[in-house]
């Protein structure tokens, strides 16, 4: 008895059914499909997310700048008050220089 | 290698999957086709059993369309599926306990024997190679379906060579062994060694 030739004819290979092949290739769609709306969704959320983190990456940026922009003039009328003092001492020295 | 997708006739349709394997472009159903009875063969050998082994055969099929990246050629692709099918093949019986354990003493008597009633000898064959254990049941039906030899099956499964010569060597005995007894044959010692070279 050749067992090896036994087994060589008990395990020749066998087909599926036939609508086999057609039935994984509609899984493979489907799955592509799923595939294809989840990368179709994550798109409708990036550009929003995307349009989100600009407008309040632009907001903090001119906060920034208007801040920067008041701290410039605060510091410019103090400048000027201190001139303006200077200026009244001056004045004042020259007048009495005149009398 | 990547998947493409051909360009969607309407809104509502989903185009033939077809895949890129060494810069040629293949219908994903050429691929099916060409290796469904392979895949389904070496399922439905090892479970015994259709409906649960073309479910496995769709599921390697599956999970070979999501993978398209990494197979590099068509030889990689036939290496793929054989050992994805084998190896989900033997997790499926570990995890379901398709096989109920039965030795082959405890086997029931198959069938009467009449010379040249092949069918007969087939189907008890097939029995007994149910009766094997997972890893060896795979062997075997990796070394006789595939025509494999145990150097390849070793790299597949990632187990010693030795370890496949083995299962091998006691899987043929106990079959050869169990034939012998069904049919009345003397079991030849001779040709018992000439096939440990295997």
């Amino acid at each position: 008895m050749d067992i090896e030739r036994q087994l060589e004819r008990a395990l020749e290979r066998k087909p599926p059914s036939p609508e086999f092949a057609a039935r994984v290739l509609a899984a493979a769609q489907m799955q592509s499909r799923r595939r294809g709306v989840w990368s179709n969704w994550r798109q409708w959320i990036a550009a929003p997310l995307a349009a989100s983190l600009l407008l309040l990456a632009l907001g903090i940026e001119q906060r920034k700048e208007r801040q920067e922009g008041e701290a410039a003039k605060a510091q410019l009328l103090q400048a000027l008050a201190l001139t303006s003092g200077k200026l009244e001492k001056i004045q004042e020295l020259v007048r009495e220089v005149q009398r | 290698m990547r998947i493409l997708y051909l360009k969607m006739s309407a809104a509502t349709t989903v185009a033939r999957p077809v895949v890129n394997i060494a810069d040629r472009t293949i219908d994903f159903e050429a691929v099916i086709r060409g290796h469904q009875s392979m895949v389904f063969s070496l399922a439905v050998h090892f479970l015994r059993d259709r409906a649960v082994a073309e479910d496995l055969a769709q599921e390697v099929f599956l999970e070979l369309y999501r993978n398209m990246d990494s197979i590099q050629s068509h030889q990689h692709m036939v290496y793929w599926l054989r050992k994805v099918t084998s190896r989900r093949c033997i997790d499926q019986a570990r995890r379901t306990k398709v096989r109920a354990h039965v030795s082959f003493e405890e086997a029931a008597e198959p069938f009467i024997w009449t010379q040249g009633e092949d069918p007969a000898l087939k189907r008890y064959v097939e029995q007994l190679l149910g009766k094997l254990g997972e890893t060896a049941r795979m062997i075997v039906i990796l070394r006789y379906q595939e025509g494999l030899d145990p150097m390849e099956i070793a790299g597949m499964l990632d187990m010693p060579l030795a370890t496949v010569k083995s299962h091998l060597q006691r899987s043929l005995a106990s079959m050869r062994k169990r034939v012998g007894e069904a049919t009345g044959e003397a079991i030849d010692d001779n040709q018992q060694d000439s096939q440990h070279g295997h």
